[in-house]
């Protein structure tokens, strides 16, 4: 176990590193570095600005610097001193502009991701009991859509029905009055409230997944030799079904946390776009059309960091419910 | 119901309806245990043996289901109207009721042939062990594992105590067999059901499984239904035989009779397939003509007519044969052991159909 | 007992010997049937994955002929019809039947809130028509006409409305459709390049390269890929012109796709390589591509090509995405995507409804798609039942 669990967590750390070069590729990517935009900026407030004023800047900047000084003592200013840079278009560090609104996004992944599989295994299980009924039909539809229907139209459709049928906006995390209340209880509850449109939106397509590996592991576990041979020993259906092919087939679907959280953190910034969510979704999208590059450099760090992390945890998960992956035998 | 036998099966039918046709996997069986007897239940694969013994306790594979016949069970331990004996036919029981599930494991208890699989993957050896003891008998968690642990040491499980918290793919395949006999042992079944627990394993181990299940048998007195497309592990281990093709027993008798009188063609043919020792080296096995026939595609009158040396054309291509005691002990299903056989019936209809079937 | 059970099985044998001949002969065209034939009987028993492909047939039949089955030029602009909403066929008027025709259109000024309103003018009716004259175009880019599916001789018809500047949104989604499924067309090409040679290399060489290039593809895998690829098209200069905007997306688009066909393909290989099949074409001297290409491939391109079509939607909804919220394709280049940009606000969808129409083009596609897909995978195995 302790083995595995050191193997996994180097894993993560070369994940982690490789990662962080991905992003500097994507923030050095753009045209112009940050003293060509920072000139341009001063241009266009009226500053006369020279080629050996850029020049200068880029040197005292250390941007005239080789890439790889730049990316370790880019990578050093956040590691060590959570550091992200600047915002370009704010003007003020990104850990700022930043803020509470990460944990914004951590919850609405977490909350997501309850959704997904409290929904998702249940009904897994009962499509798997219930083959070819109605409600298996009615389920497998409804996974069809939930997979054919992307995200951000989903919630695009929500809006639209909330707004016609229900005459609600369903958009952000708060009522009115909570918005800029300190936090308490009734916030809390407030929160949950709005909660769970984003997390259904997002959730929906990893649910329809899901109930389709739970109902296709169970059919295949159900008429495995060891249940039989449980049945055999005078075991009662009910019981027979729970403690043997419903926990075998929890493996597979935990195995599955790390792409699903993977899944609902690509589709978030896009929904909380949709659904003006006050987390670091709409951040993201103007930084990027803004080439606000510091900022969306940091915020794609953080949501892969948070990806990467989660993974790590459904190892554990993983290792902790099957002992074949616990004593290092992968099948 | 004779009054000795543990276990009497009559003419029980079992099919499958596919999307191809309906498989005849049992096509009236007749068989009868008495207590503490090792029957053992020959014939190739796919002849309805495994199908016959899943029936026994209720768990032929879906879409399986029995379309006629009898299965009375003498059993001991379900005090039905007072009686300390009472008779159960699992052929009409609800695969789910309680009745079915009390005999499952506790009164009759079964072996399955792969080992590897017939434990969970995610739970101990020890607590599948467990759950058998909890489920048919009154006693603490505690207890259970003393129980478990000792039956473990039983099968010669080495270091019982410490295996019992294992999992199955930390045991190797001999071992994990023995565990699935500590399982059925367990509960003291007055007749195991063992389904070629022997096929899946090397030989070595073969030997010493057969060893301990024979140990076991002495020592327990249960009755034991051991099923296997092997002669030469039947006559180590059974009392009695019965041959089995296509869904039907075609002869029975005990062991030795079999071995120096067999009856049936198909029985000859079968002992003529075995190697044994003392044969010289010049002579050959000889393989019994032909295949399995198809089971969508049952051939007419006796069913293994288009393989037999000695069929009669027009006879054994139409006529049904019945089932003959031919003594006390020994019976047989062929045309040529009946009384009063018919006559050939030489149309020219049946000898061509019969030339193009063998 | 054994004698009523004889008669029976005979009754039964005797009953069934003629579905038996039928059974043999069906047994003899399925043994000698070609693989082809063998998929295409599996897939005809799909329902669903027919009527997916006949929702693509016509899809595709719509992005060949858009000029001509589009009543108007997208950039044509109706200046009488601003967000104009869409306009009903019908058929009946006082109850007896007419041709299809559309009402004219009055204005309507609320005297409250000066919020112009729109309503059908049954005193005019405008019929649709077959075959009329309308913008010029040059059909496959070489022949010119003017000739149009349908539309009306004046007046006008904009059966899904019109935009913010007057622009016939359903010709518009016609041309969207071109782009969408164009972009879907040559990213899923770029990805089965990449795939089929990565997954080549790696399965086919094993060893050391195949574990740094699996170890990569799973580190690909596990970051959220729609933030990657967003950053990288927000990396795209701003001033580069749509066209090159167009190709720069789809290839980032195509590289979305390849780590799961990479993955397949090395898998397929390495299983393989264990033919002897396989060996014996190695020991008669046949060279590594050979082998791959004449001997290989083959066997498990149905595969590839049931994996292709699972990816397809990835690529129309990665597209959809980008251009929706403005970082992929840009006007004047016409997607969905691009279309959805008008309906992103609760506003539009309030007040222009219609401008939501290209999302049913869009799950119908992605919907056809797994349809399809689904079908393919069921069948892309003929042997196994």
């Amino acid at each position: 176990m302790a083995r595995f669990l050191l193997q996994r967590f180097v894993i993560m750390l070369v994940m982690l590193a490789g990662l962080s070069i991905i992003v500097f590729i994507t923030i050095e990517l753009p045209p112009g570095d940050f003293a060509d935009r920072q000139a341009y900026r001063m241009k266009s407030t009226g500053v006369r600005v020279t080629e050996a004023d850029i020049l200068q800047m880029r040197h005292q900047m250390g941007l005239d610097r080789p890439w790889y000084e730049r990316y370790l003592s880019w990578i050093g200013n956040i590691v060590l001193r959570g550091n992200f840079g600047i915002s370009l278009s704010q003007h003020i560090p990104v850990t700022e502009v930043i803020g509470e609104r990460i944990g914004f996004t951590a919850l609405l992944a977490f909350a997501t991701l309850i959704f997904t599989y409290g929904v998702a295994i249940p009904i897994g299980i009962f499509s798997a009991m219930r083959q070819y009924s109605f409600g298996d039909y009615f389920f497998t539809f409804l996974g069809y859509i939930g997979m054919a229907v992307p995200s951000f139209l989903l919630a695009l459709l929500l809006l639209y029905v909330s707004v016609f049928v229900f005459n609600s906006n369903v958009g952000g995390l708060f009522s009115p009055q909570y918005v800029e209340a300190p936090w308490s209880w009734d916030k809390f509850v407030d929160l949950l409230n709005h909660l769970w449109v984003p997390a259904l939106v997002l959730g929906l397509a990893g649910t329809a997944f899901e109930i389709r590996t739970m109902r296709a592991t169970m059919l295949d576990e159900k008429n495995k030799l060891y249940v039989t041979a449980a049945r055999a020993r005078g075991m009662p259906e009910g019981r027979l079904l729970l403690k043997y092919p419903v926990r075998v087939a929890l493996n597979p679907i935990v195995s599955t946390i790390g792409w699903n959280l993977t899944a609902i953190i690509a589709g978030a910034p896009l929904v909380a776009f949709v659904l003006a969510l006050p987390d670091t979704g709409p951040l993201f999208l103007n930084a990027l059309l803004d080439q606000d590059v510091y900022l969306s450099g940091a915020m794609l760090l953080l949501y892969s960091t948070l990806t990467i992390v989660g993974t790590f945890m459904s190892d554990i998960l993983l290792a902790l419910l099957d002992p074949r992956v616990r004593y290092g035998e992968r099948t | 119901m004779n009054t000795n036998s543990l276990l009497e099966i009559q003419d029980l039918r079992v099919s499958f309806p596919l999307d191809e046709g309906t498989v005849q996997a049992v096509a009236g069986v007749n068989l009868a245990i008495q207590p503490g007897q090792v029957l053992g239940i020959v014939g190739e694969s796919g002849c309805g043996k495994t199908v016959t013994a899943q029936s026994l306790l209720r768990i032929i594979p879906p879409p399986g289901r029995i379309d006629g016949g009898t299965i009375l069970f003498r059993s001991s331990k379900q005090s039905g109207n007072g009686k300390d004996e009472n008779i159960v036919d699992l052929a009409k029981l609800n695969p789910k009721s309680e009745m079915m599930r009390r005999i499952r494991g506790n009164e009759i208890a079964m072996i399955f042939q792969e080992p590897m699989s017939s434990f969970s993957p995610v739970h101990t050896v020890g607590s599948q062990i467990m759950e058998a003891i909890l489920l048919h008998q009154d006693l603490s968690k505690q207890a259970a594992r003393e129980r478990a642990i000792e039956y473990m040491r039983l099968v010669g499980v080495p270091g019982a105590q410490d295996r019992m918290d294992d999992y199955p793919h930390q045991f190797s395949g001999g071992m994990r067999q023995r565990a699935m006999i500590a399982v059925a042992l367990s509960c003291n079944p007055s007749l195991l059901v063992a389904d070629e627990p022997t096929t899946a394993l090397d030989v070595t181990i073969q030997a010493q499984i057969l060893d301990l299940m024979r140990r076991l048998q002495q020592q327990f007195g249960m009755a034991v239904l051991f099923i296997t497309h092997n002669l030469g592990v039947i006559a180590q281990i059974a009392d009695h035989v019965a041959i089995m093709y296509l869904g039907q027993v075609v002869e029975q008798a005990p062991v030795r009779e079999i071995l120096r009188h067999p009856k049936h063609p198909y029985t000859m043919d079968l002992l003529r397939a075995v190697p044994r020792l003392g044969k010289t080296a010049g002579q050959r096995l000889v393989a019994i003509e032909g295949s399995i026939p198809s089971p969508l595609q049952r051939p007419m009158g006796c069913p293994f007519h288009p393989r037999c040396s000695k069929m009669i054309p027009g006879v054994c291509n139409t006529h049904v044969p019945q089932w003959v005691a031919l003594n006390e002990i020994h019976s047989v299903r062929c045309v040529l052991y009946e009384p009063n056989a018919p006559t050939p019936n030489l149309e020219p209809a049946n000898v061509r159909a019969a030339s193009t079937l063998a | 007992m054994a004698s009523a059970t004889g008669v029976s099985g005979r009754l039964g044998w005797f009953r069934r010997a003629p579905q038996d001949t039928d059974a043999r002969d069906a047994e003899i065209k399925y043994y000698t049937a070609s693989q082809f034939q063998l998929i295409w009987w599996k897939f005809k028993r799909h329902r669903l994955a027919l009527i997916g492909t006949f929702i693509l047939a016509l899809f595709l039949v719509i992005a060949v002929l858009a000029e001509f089955l589009a009543p108007y030029d997208p950039f044509n602009r109706n200046a009488e019809y601003l967000f104009g909403p869409p306009q009903a066929i019908h058929f009946f008027e006082d109850g007896t039947l007419h041709a299809p025709f559309v009402y004219g259109i009055t204005f309507a000024m609320d005297p409250v809130s000066f919020q112009l309103s729109v309503k059908e003018d049954t005193s005019v009716r405008i019929p649709l028509q077959l075959f009329v004259h309308g913008d010029a175009y040059k059909l496959f880019g070489i022949f010119p006409t003017d000739i149009h599916l349908f539309g009306v001789e004046k007046g006008f018809v904009h059966l899904m409305g019109s935009d913010k500047l007057g622009r016939d949104l359903f010709s518009r989604i016609l041309f969207a459709t071109r782009i969408s499924l164009s972009i879907g067309v040559i990213g899923l090409f770029i990805a089965f390049f990449l795939g089929l040679i990565i997954g080549g290399i790696s399965g086919f060489f094993g060893g050391a390269i195949d574990n740094v290039i699996q170890r990569f593809i799973e580190f690909i895998r596990s970051i959220p890929t729609l933030p990657l690829w967003m950053a990288l098209a927000a990396s795209l200069p701003k001033e580069w012109p749509p066209l090159q905007v167009y190709f720069a997306i789809t290839l980032i688009i195509g590289l979305l796709g390849w780590t799961h066909l990479a993955r397949r393909v090395r898998g397929k290989l390495l299983s393989l390589r264990e033919e002897d099949y396989v060996t014996a074409a190695k020991i008669a001297g046949s060279s590594d591509w050979r082998i791959i290409f004449r001997h290989m491939l083959p066997s498990f391109l149905s595969y590839i090509i049931v994996d292709l079509s699972i990816s397809f939607p990835y690529m129309i909804l990665g597209e959809t995405a980008l251009s929706f919220i403005g970082l992929g394709l840009r006007p004047p280049v016409i997607s969905w995507g691009v279309l959805l940009q008008d309906a992103q606000n609760v506003r539009a969808i309030a007040l222009y409804p219609w401008l939501f129409a290209p999302v049913a083009f869009v799950v119908l596609a992605v919907l056809a798609f797994s349809f399809v897909g689904d079908g393919l995978r069921d069948a892309a195995d003929p042997y196994s039942r």
